[in-house]
């Protein structure tokens, strides 16, 4: 065993609350708190509850992060990746 | 593509003819962009020109997307809320391929949780004798308070980074359920360390702890 794999037992041990967000619940913050983190708004209750999700689930942090890139390249004027229609 | 407000996505997407034949159009158009750009991200890359999954996802989050219309309550740009479907549907794509060609029931078949239990590394005797009886007793929580399911659920998670939608997947579960079995697996180990006098935050310290001066001494 590794001890990168026994720090993320203990860690995921000790950030477990008593009551958590299910992966749908999560999926459905998302996209708000994706906007809200991108125009640098303020913590609220739900956000930390999001956050704690995000902490445990690895999918679904995996799509929180992706989401969260894809979003700030499309606000800072990037184009993401080719325009496939033109 | 034309820029639309969120009301105004709803209203061409709700209605009808070419107004609406026009927003779907685009909707596709963002979605695949957002499909293409998360399976890059992980590294998925398709055959030259167009990547089939990422078509496949867009179609799907479309799809999805459209039943689920009736729900945006308009708390995020619409754009934002779509793509959250074709990231969705991409990375779920992505990883049934990446794990299709490995057998997680060799996986699951391996060693069961507390044999991935193992003692630590420091060198100095006592951090080594604290960090067996920490073992010791994670090892006896484990054993007392899981079931098979939650202990084989924790190896492959934790151990063997098998993602969480892929084991749902295996046993015929689905990512809520299988998330709601982990999370009565922390808590229960939580609260039988708790009862034992035994912080996990300060249990992670002497394993860090450790690492960061076995590091020191390797490399100095």
């Amino acid at each position: 065993m590794t001890d990168v794999a026994l720090s993320r037992f203990l860690e995921m041990i000790a950030a477990t609350e008593v009551e958590e967000i299910s992966c749908s619940e999560c999926f459905d913050l998302l996209s708000r708190h994706v906007d809200l983190e991108i125009a640098g708004y303020g913590i609220d209750s739900q956000w930390a509850r999001l956050q704690q999700h995000l902490h445990q689930c690895g999918v679904c942090r995996d799509e929180y992060e992706t989401l969260k890139d894809l979003v700030r390249l499309d606000s800072d004027g990037r184009s993401v990746v080719p325009d496939p229609f033109s | 593509m034309k820029a639309r407000t969120n009301a105004e996505w709803l209203s061409a997407l709700n209605g009808s003819g070419e107004p609406q034949n026009v927003a779907l159009a685009d909707l596709r158009g963002y979605l695949l962009r957002a499909a293409t750009y998360a399976l890059r991200r992980q590294g998925h890359v398709g055959s030259a020109g167009t990547n089939p999954l990422a078509e496949d996802s867009a179609q799907e989050a479309l799809s999805a997307l459209l039943q689920h219309l009736h729900e945006f309550r308009g708390d995020s740009r619409f754009t934002t809320w779509a793509y959250k479907f074709a990231v969705h549907a991409a990375l779920v794509g992505a990883r049934r391929e990446r794990w299709s060609l490995r057998r997680l029931d060799s996986i699951l078949r391996g060693p069961d949780l507390t044999e991935r239990l193992v003692a630590g590394t420091a060198i100095d005797p006592q951090r080594l004798a604290l960090q067996g009886e920490m073992i010791a007793a994670l090892r006896e929580a484990v054993d007392t308070q899981l079931t098979t399911r939650q202990r084989q659920a924790l190896t492959a998670i934790v151990f063997d980074e098998v993602p969480l939608d892929e084991l749902a997947r295996h046993w015929g579960s689905n990512r809520n359920a299988l998330y709601k079995l982990l999370h009565d697996a922390r808590r229960k180990l939580k609260a039988y360390l708790a009862s034992r006098d035994l912080d996990v935050r300060a249990m992670l310290e002497v394993f860090e702890r450790t690492d960061r001066a076995n590091q020191r001494k390797e490399f100095p």
